[in-house]
């Protein structure tokens, strides 16, 4: 980094605009330039978010502006990392049904299991997946994330090189999960990558989307990514999708995640934040038709300082529809996390159930949690809840566990192992030991 | 990023006029007031409001978002809602360069 300081951008800054698409960005049919132009033009109309506004008030949006020279979607090849040959290894056991390695928002390969083969689950590029399932691509890109969510969506939008396809045919089930790594760019960079899911009627899938790669320190150069998340869950349809987030720490992550389940559907969602310097994830799920039912459980630990913006949206388009969110938080040093969370029942969704939860545990002063649950609630036939806590940890606990012998710094680990255990018990086998072995590398030296 | 870093030169905040900056991690508000430049974090400490887009008056500036005030010398909280101070900020004066230490 410079010695100079990097001005913050005001409202009366003329916001960066997207003078033009890139000629690699206008391949493709009309429709998917249309829909680019619009949202190049969205952005280019639209100033910065004021801090302040709703969803804004932690964080600066003046961290996601980027360059025009790093407008173009990046793509780069380092060795292979561990987990890249790990995943490897999983697929070639058959743990995991397939595996897509993405550098960069582009640069995307697909190594296809038995069982996807065998089950004509198709998991592509999105740019594959154009020609070769047009309609189901046109009639859903775009559909749940667009220019309408904001600036920075619009900015997705118009600059995502490619992205990845799953597409989950009628009455199908994938036992074992899908798996995405994407690795982010190098200093400088920038990201945008893009996912569209597509889950037919009784069909089930899991899927693991991995965000990792990018700068590890901010004063080396940040990294930027900006991704979009669309999953469709057709009737009856059983979808579990976990977003395991541990890109490097110069890493500043713009994410956007939205599904719709219809009748009977259910999705099981997983946010689970590590990485990045600074992320701003906003998880989404509508619930369009009667006993469609959304779990979500996120598991977010911060160190250093680590800044952690979340969202989460339940909202109950369908009458007699269940949603249940908790999250947990956990935060080390000078970490800090805001987390909002809407529940909205429309007015003619009766007979709903939603609960929302979000704890957080601050191990040490110089920590900060923001909690802001939120109720937009149309109809008085229903069933809310919500609860939030922020706190250390209770010292009867550590006294009660060194009463039979565990020393502090240890019982200390096991309280917050214990606090995570309940979500965690629920992510995939394959993952769930490399999730307890960041839980336990990030409470070193405590 | 620890030591002094250069965020401005001195025109660049006029008398009775604050800017806000970003320095590593840190965003931070640099005031010039009648006797000198002083620099403090651009957060309030109640409800997270940049500091930056209330106002300044003499030594103490005041939230936009409710009205909190802190001195921008000490960080210290002058008036409620917020009950704890903000960091400040050590800062010098460089011929027309304006530097300030971070962590």
């Amino acid at each position: 980094m410079s010695n100079t300081a990097a001005i913050v951008g005001t409202t009366t800054d003329t916001p960066i605009q997207i003078p033009e698409l890139a000629p690699e960005l206008l391949r493709g049919p009309v429709w998917l330039k249309r829909r680019r132009e619009k949202a190049r033009e969205y952005f280019n109309s639209q100033p910065l978010p004021r801090r302040g506004l709703h969803l804004w008030r932690y964080t600066d949006p003046a961290v996601f502006e980027i360059r025009h020279d790093q407008m173009v979607d990046s793509a780069f090849r380092e060795k292979a990392d561990d987990v890249e040959k790990l995943e490897m290894k999983h697929l070639e056991e058959g743990s995991i049904s397939g595996l897509v390695i993405s550098h960069g928002g582009r640069d995307i390969t697909v190594h296809a299991g038995e069982e996807l083969k065998r089950q004509k689950v198709v998991v592509s590029t999105l740019s594959d997946a154009i020609a070769s399932h047009p309609q189901i691509v046109e009639s859903r890109l775009f559909g749940l994330v667009n220019e309408t969510g904001g600036k920075f969506e619009a900015l997705n939008c118009a600059l995502f090189n490619d992205g990845i396809f799953v597409y989950v045919p009628r009455g199908t089930t994938l036992s074992k999960p899908v798996h995405l790594l994407r690795e982010a760019g190098n200093p400088g960079s920038a990201q945008f990558p893009r996912t569209l899911i597509v889950v037919e009627e009784n069909a089930e899938i899991t899927v693991i989307d991995e965000y990792a790669g990018g700068a590890d320190d901010i004063d080396s150069g940040v990294t930027y990514s900006n991704g979009a998340v669309e999953i469709f869950g057709g009737q009856d349809s059983r979808t579990r999708y976990v977003m395991l987030q541990r890109q490097g720490r110069g890493t500043n992550s713009y994410l956007t995640h939205r599904a719709r389940i219809e009748r009977g559907a259910s999705m099981l969602t997983f946010p689970l934040a590590f990485g990045a310097n600074l992320s701003k994830q906003n998880f989404g799920v509508t619930l369009n038709g009667p006993g469609a039912d959304s779990q979500m459980y996120g598991v977010l630990f911060g160190t250093g300082r680590q800044h952690f913006d979340n969202h989460t949206l339940h909202h109950h388009s369908g009458g007699n529809t269940h949603s249940d969110i908790d999250m947990k938080v956990v935060l080390r040093d000078r970490a800090m996390s805001a987390y909002t969370g809407l529940i909205r029942i429309e007015q003619f969704a009766k007979t709903c159930e939603a609960y929302q939860e979000n704890r957080n545990l601050l191990l040490n002063r110089g920590t900060r949690a923001e909690t802001i649950p939120e109720l937009e609630i149309l109809n008085e036939d229903v069933q809310c809840s919500h609860g939030a806590t922020i706190g250390p940890i209770d010292p009867e606990q550590v006294f009660y566990l060194g009463a039979r012998g565990i020393d502090p710094e240890q019982a200390v680990r096991m309280i917050v192992r214990g606090f995570f255990e309940d979500s965690l018990s629920k992510v995939p086998e394959d993952l769930r030991q490399r999730i307890d072995d960041y839980v336990i590398s990030r409470l070193e030296g405590l | 990023m620890a030591g002094f870093v250069k965020v401005a030169i001195m025109s660049d905040i006029p008398e009775g006029s604050m800017r806000a900056f970003t320095i590593g991690h840190d965003r931070v508000v640099v005031a010039h007031t009648a006797d000198g430049f002083y620099a403090f974090a651009d957060e309030c400490s109640h409800d997270s409001a940049p500091i930056s887009d209330g106002r300044l008056k003499n030594h103490q500036v005041i939230c936009p978002r409710h009205g909190a005030r802190f001195n921008i010398v000490t960080g210290a909280v002058e008036a409620p809602p917020a009950v704890v101070g903000i960091d400040t900020y050590e800062v010098k004066i460089d011929g027309d360069d304006i530097l300030v230490r971070c962590e």
